[in-house]
């Protein structure tokens, strides 16, 4: 198995490339990669747990959508994700508890979002890029 | 690395490239890349040009799908990408706009010379970054409740100038008169309203910044005068969008145009182009939604305009009137809207999505204010923080060809992740001051990211588009002083 996430070259943006042993490994690497975007090194200490329903209407929107929302709290709450657990994925619902914590300083750069552009999805592999 | 793109680029005129609609099946009308020669190999660098091709697929595209000189790499749409959609049969797509919605620029004239505030000009980047808020997360000083809000959202730029943030003719001076008809506060989620609600007044950070530039050079001294810029003046340059509000609502429509490119059968290459039918709910939602985000740029740029006024007024000891803080124009380079254009002899109504491109509108337009419509309207164009900016005009050209659109800005060649790793931001900084330019941004990291080597040279995106005949050139600016987010 290589590198749990990688970051690769976009002329504008960047991409994360993420590997795991099932869909809910590689997508909390994905994460993983998107946060080591926002910071170079993150550190933050765990405060509680949330549960995180994400609908979507297919595997890959539901990607995409898991990304958005983890963006989302970070810029409406200032958390970022310190614990991933498994996920279950219902139909057009993802379901994960996520262990959220406070970052100790200020991200280095903004995402925009994740996107769909060259977006790849599978259980053990997947590549987003993100708006930067 | 990147995989070069080996398609076809047929020369099609001057510093005008065909994709033919025969390169991939799917394409409705040709791609057209106006660059230079010189241009072609960074074109052919990365996925743009096949971006070019995938635009082209949308349904009721007119004529082609355009790309801008300053064509780079982006997600969906390429950057510096132009289509224009019958609102008849055609469709309205976020991904032709972007996360940052109505993301533009606009220019400030002084009557200051250059050598008022050569020695100040640490001073004066200090003050400026501390007057405006930047950075990743910025929050402003504007507090808004949600009635407040939801008339940001309506009214744009008056709304501000109305708050006391700027001056009456500003409204006058912006594209639009700074505020998208069609706004409907009741189409943004209570997502985008949360995060607007405290970012309005903030810079934000990437590729966003405030400059300090002197008019080096004067090409065109007719329409330099009717925009009142001469030669040697201090400028002021601010370059920002709609913040979280305009990022939250992209992301929202993209979920509902996933949906809807199945429930209207609609086939594209690229599920970041997904779209629906301008006539549709979900297109006319989007809109809504779009324009509101649209007006939070112009009233950010326009609260920050203030801000920069004040400041600079207190730096230099003076009042931003007898400064002759102007607003000399706004443009928006993110944004879709709806123009009539000729096709195929009938005057038709399209959606012009410009993605990374200017709104460039030619001599004698109604829609120009009437100090500039004999010249055409002024197209901003920011190159890097190292080497110029520029000002060009609008042509006949641009209205009969690109939909009265230009280039917007350099382009990037280098990838973050490769800027970041051959540039140290504090070397930057120095080498920079060194150079003539006082620098401040948030970080290092993102400073280094930006960095001038990381952009095409805007010259010569300015010069094919001179060329081309699309915007001509007007004067050319270079950095003082720089904040960036």
């Amino acid at each position: 198995m290589g590198e749990a996430f990688t970051l690769l070259d976009h002329t504008a943006d960047v991409k994360v490339r993420a590997t795991g042993p099932n869909f809910g490994a590689t997508l909390a690497n994905v994460a993983r990669g998107m946060l080591a975007v926002l910071y170079d090194s993150l550190s933050a200490h765990f405060e509680f747990h949330r549960e995180l329903e994400i609908t979507g209407y297919d595997r890959a929107s539901l990607v995409v959508s898991f990304l958005n929302e983890i963006l989302y709290t970070l810029e409406s709450e200032g958390l970022v994700p310190v614990e991933f657990s498994a996920v279950r994925v219902d139909g057009h619902a993802l379901v994960t508890t996520v262990g959220w914590g406070r970052p100790s300083g200020p991200a280095l750069r903004e995402i925009k979002a994740a996107t769909y552009h060259d977006l790849k999805v599978t259980d053990t592999v997947m590549e987003v890029v993100f708006d930067l | 690395m990147t995989a070069t793109w080996s398609g076809p680029l047929e020369p099609a005129g001057e510093c005008r490239w065909q994709i033919p609609a025969s390169y991939k099946a799917g394409m409705r009308v040709p791609g057209i890349i106006y660059a230079s020669r010189a241009m072609i190999d960074d074109i052919r660098a990365d996925q743009a040009a096949e971006q070019v091709a995938n635009v082209a697929h949308l349904p009721g595209i007119v004529r082609a799908s355009l790309a801008m000189p300053d064509i780079h790499w982006g997600y969906g749409f390429p950057i510096g990408g132009v289509a224009a959609t019958d609102v008849r049969d055609g469709v309205i797509a976020p991904g032709g706009i972007g996360y940052d919605i109505n993301c533009g620029v606009r220019l400030l004239r002084t009557n200051l010379a250059m050598k008022a505030v050569k020695d100040k000009m640490e001073t004066v980047v200090n003050d400026l970054f501390r007057a405006i808020p930047s950075g990743v997360g910025s929050e402003g000083q504007v507090k808004l409740d949600r009635p407040e809000l939801d008339r940001v959202l309506t009214r744009g730029s008056a709304w501000a100038v109305e708050q006391g943030y700027g001056w009456a003719e500003d409204v006058e001076h912006c594209e639009e008169s700074g505020s998208l008809t069609g706004a409907d506060p009741a189409a943004v989620s209570s997502r985008a309203l949360k995060r607007g609600s405290p970012q309005l007044g903030t810079l934000g950070s990437g590729n966003h910044f405030i400059e300090v530039s002197v008019i080096e050079e004067v090409f065109d001294k007719a329409a330099a005068s009717a925009y009142g810029l001469e030669t040697s003046q201090v400028v002021v340059m601010i370059h920002s969008g709609s913040r979280g509000l305009g990022h939250q609502v992209c992301t929202d429509s993209l979920e509902v145009m996933g949906k809807a490119v199945s429930k209207y059968g609609i086939k594209l290459p690229d599920r970041q182009l997904a779209c629906a039918p301008v006539k549709s709910e979900e297109g006319e939602n989007y809109f809504a939604a779009m324009a509101a985000a649209a007006n939070y740029a112009w009233a950010n740029r326009q609260v920050m305009t203030h801000w920069v006024r004040q400041a600079l007024a207190k730096t230099l000891g003076t009042t931003p009137e007898s400064l002759g803080l102007q607003l000399v124009y706004d443009v928006a380079h993110n944004i879709a809207k709806f123009e009539d254009y000729p096709v195929d002899g009938a005057a038709r109504r399209l959606c012009v999505h410009r993605k990374g491109a200017t709104r460039a509108f030619g001599p004698g337009h109604p829609e120009i204010p009437s100090r500039y419509r004999q010249v055409g309207q002024p197209v901003l164009v920011p190159g890097d923080m190292g080497r110029a900016s520029y000002v060009l005009k609008g042509t006949q050209a641009a209205m009969r060809e690109t939909f009265g659109s230009a280039c917007h800005g350099a382009g990037r060649v280098m990838s973050r992740t490769e800027s970041k790793r051959g540039i140290r931001g504090s070397e930057l900084r120095r080498r920079l001051l060194s150079e003539g330019v006082v620098v401040r941004a948030g970080s290092d990291a993102s400073l280094a990211e930006e960095a001038p080597e990381a952009y095409k040279d805007v010259t010569q995106v300015v010069e094919a588009t001179h060329r081309a005949g699309i915007a001509t050139l007007v004067a050319k600016l270079r950095p003082l002083g720089v904040i960036k987010g």
